[in-house]
């Protein structure tokens, strides 16, 4: 299984190298030739990679050792994370800093499994409005504002 | 020299520096016993930090959360068996050891007296060798820069990836997404399909902090922390007698200074240098088969390494500027913010800074030792914060930290994506580092590269016919050849060793 995710991850290199490749001779003058040439090394390693994990998951198919069953690349929770990670970022912008990060940090510690409610409330309120005063008061970084603050 | 130790002494004592170096200390130390941080994340994370302070007194912040988190590691890794960095890996097959047998005490003083003595060694090596080496990288002119580039970028795909191939790749790929912005001779837009944010390139703080921080964000979600404190027994002390220290003295000063020498390559680091001496000390020992089962050996060798090869990391930086590490990486990027160019010319055109700054890391190490053992027990508080409540605090903090870098909403997108990249990448077990010196030391091969060729009158041969630049190539080429040879040397000789075997088998038999 780990051969054939590398496989794909190789395969997902070597093309997107192939595209850029090919997007750079429409930049003008002397400035592609560097990033051509490093594309071009990706290229080649990426391909002798891709045929040496190839070699090893035909031989291991052979040898009769392949697993059937998949193991997948991020679990469910893993995915949650970077999901809920996803939607902070974007809710920034329009929700405000302090809402939003109150509601990530609850909505992170009750996904990871978190149940006392008091400490997780305490942590959180603290732990946003330090981190708020610290950037936005202190040092006088920009306000991430949005519809409430 | 002296008059800059002078001036650099008079810079740091003042009650500011010191306070900061205290709470830089032990911020470290916090920030490296929590798993999943480390001192590169620390470093990043604070950089936005010292914007408001002075140069001196930002850098000396930095300076101490890095050498108290490079020590703190070694907490989580003797009592939990969790290593705090990869470069506390080592230390977790004895120090652990020794803790499970009731000795959690004593382990973490073996820890933190090699952690003091390395640091020493590495904070003097900052402080006297730095000068000699910045006038010796005067005579670096453009094709050397790029030599040493080279150099850089081939000894951490050499030492940081199991396949070569595999870290070749990864650097490559970092070279590319470096070359997106303006170019930097030409000035031509490359690969910015139109968005404005992508002329000045990616910035590499905000990659960095995704790179790092957000796959620890989500390995997290694979582990809920419960902690059990190790129960000691009586005789149990963090104060060492003489018999102990007679033994852990002399393999903490002979791997302090391995560890300083493999810290200044620029490519190498803690890690690396962690994981020699333990190999190191346990050919010497007398005693091999003891390794792996508690003894003082095994914790203070790779102790004591990490911590010399810290401050040393930052002597390329700080006299070619050219970042070593990923930490380097992030000390480049807030002397940058602070207005301070690393180099050759940074000795003379801010002494004050600078020698503040070297003479601080010798004061910090001091303190480590000091609050080291003062919270040795204190600080399994702090490990025992749960990963659901660890997560999202990481993860507000990698989000406000991309964005004050540059006051850009868009970095946090950066910051992001770049994450998500680090999540593949670790999943995949290819260097997150490789990718990050590759972003950062790419725009100084191509610049210079560019520069020899402008300046060249035989042509691209100015590249490889500098004496300096042929050394350089050599020591790139040994670095990269080295481990395939020793692979092959080791098959041969498992292949030797078996047929032995089988030899010895048949004769049984007979």
């Amino acid at each position: 299984m780990e051969e054939r995710n590398s496989i794909i991850m190789y395969g997902v290199v070597l093309v997107a190298a192939a595209i850029g490749l090919l997007y750079s001779n429409t930049i003008p003058g002397n400035a592609k030739t560097y990033p051509m040439f490093v594309l071009g090394l990706t290229i080649i390693l990426a391909g002798v990679l891709l045929i040496n994990s190839i070699i090893k998951l035909t031989n291991e198919k052979k040898k009769e050792k392949v697993h059937k069953d998949s193991v997948p690349v991020f679990t469910i929770k893993e995915w949650g994370v970077m999901i809920v990670s996803l939607l902070y970022i974007l809710a920034l912008k329009y929700i405000g800093f302090i809402i939003a990060s109150v509601f990530v940090f609850l909505a992170l510690a009750i996904y990871l499994g978190y149940r006392k409610w008091i400490k997780m409330f305490i942590t959180c309120v603290l732990s946003v409005a330090g981190i708020w005063y610290i950037f936005f008061e202190l040092l006088h970084v920009t306000k991430i504002s949005g519809i409430f603050f | 020299m002296i008059s800059g130790i002078l001036v650099g002494i008079e810079t740091y004592f003042t009650v500011g520096n010191i306070l900061i170096s205290i709470i830089g200390t032990v911020l470290g130390i916090i920030i490296g016993a929590i798993p999943g941080l480390g001192p590169s994340m620390g470093v990043a994370v604070l950089v936005p930090v010292t914007y408001a302070m002075n140069p001196d007194m930002g850098m000396l912040l930095l300076m101490a959360v890095f050498c108290g988190a490079v020590y703190g590691g070694s907490i989580t890794a003797i009592l939990l068996n969790v290593p705090g960095t990869p470069a506390n890996v080592a230390t977790t097959w004895d120090g652990n050891k020794l803790a499970q047998k009731g000795y959690p005490k004593k382990a973490l003083a073996v820890a933190i007296y090699a952690s003091f003595v390395g640091g020493i060694i590495s904070a003097l090596a900052l402080l006297f060798f730095s000068e000699p080496v910045a006038k010796l990288s005067l005579k670096f002119g453009p094709p050397e820069m790029a030599a040493l580039a080279i150099w850089g970028l081939a000894i951490i795909c050499s030492l940081e990836s199991k396949s070569l191939l595999k870290g070749i790749l990864v650097a490559a790929v970092g070279l590319w997404v470096a070359t997106i912005g303006i170019s930097p001779e030409q000035g031509t837009p490359r690969y910015v399909f139109g968005f404005i944010n992508l002329y000045s390139g990616i910035n590499y703080i905000p990659a960095m902090i995704g790179i790092f921080c957000f796959p620890e964000i989500v390995a997290m979600a694979k582990s809920f922390t419960g902690t059990i404190l190790t129960s000691s027994k009586e005789d149990d002390s963090i104060i060492l007698n003489k018999t102990d220290l007679k033994t852990i003295m002399p393999i903490s000063f002979v791997e302090g200074a391995l560890g300083m020498i493999i810290g200044a390559i620029p490519g190498a680091g803690g890690t690396i240098a962690s994981f020699i001496s333990y190999n190191n000390v346990k050919s010497r020992s007398k005693n091999p088969e003891k390794f792996g089962t508690g003894c003082l050996e095994g914790i203070a060798g790779p102790e004591s390494s990490n911590n010399g090869a810290s401050a040393s990391s930052l002597i390329p930086l700080l006299t070619l500027g050219i970042p070593g590490s990923a930490t380097a990486a992030v000390f480049l990027g807030a002397l940058t913010i602070h207005g301070l160019q690393p180099g050759p010319l940074l000795f003379n055109n801010n002494p004050e800074i600078v020698y503040s700054l070297l003479i601080g890391t010798l004061v910090i190490q001091i303190m480590m030792f000091a609050i080291g053992l003062i919270g040795a027990r204190r600080f399994i508080v702090v490990v025992k914060t749960p990963n659901a409540i660890l997560a999202p605090l990481v993860l507000i903090f990698s989000v406000v930290g991309s964005y004050a870098a540059y006051n850009n909403f868009f970095q946090v997108g950066v910051m992001f994506v770049f994450g998500i990249l680090g999540c593949f990448m670790v999943r995949f077990k290819l260097s997150r580092a490789s990718f990050i010196l590759a972003l950062i030391l790419g725009p100084i091969m191509e610049r210079n590269i560019t520069r020899s060729l402008m300046i060249s009158t035989n042509g691209p041969w100015i590249l490889i016919s500098r004496p300096i630049c042929i050394v350089l190539y050599i020591i790139t080429a040994v670095m990269l050849i080295w481990p395939i040879v020793q692979n092959y040397r080791k098959s041969k000789k498992t292949e030797a060793f078996t047929i032995i075997q089988q030899a010895k088998e048949v004769e049984g038999d007979e």
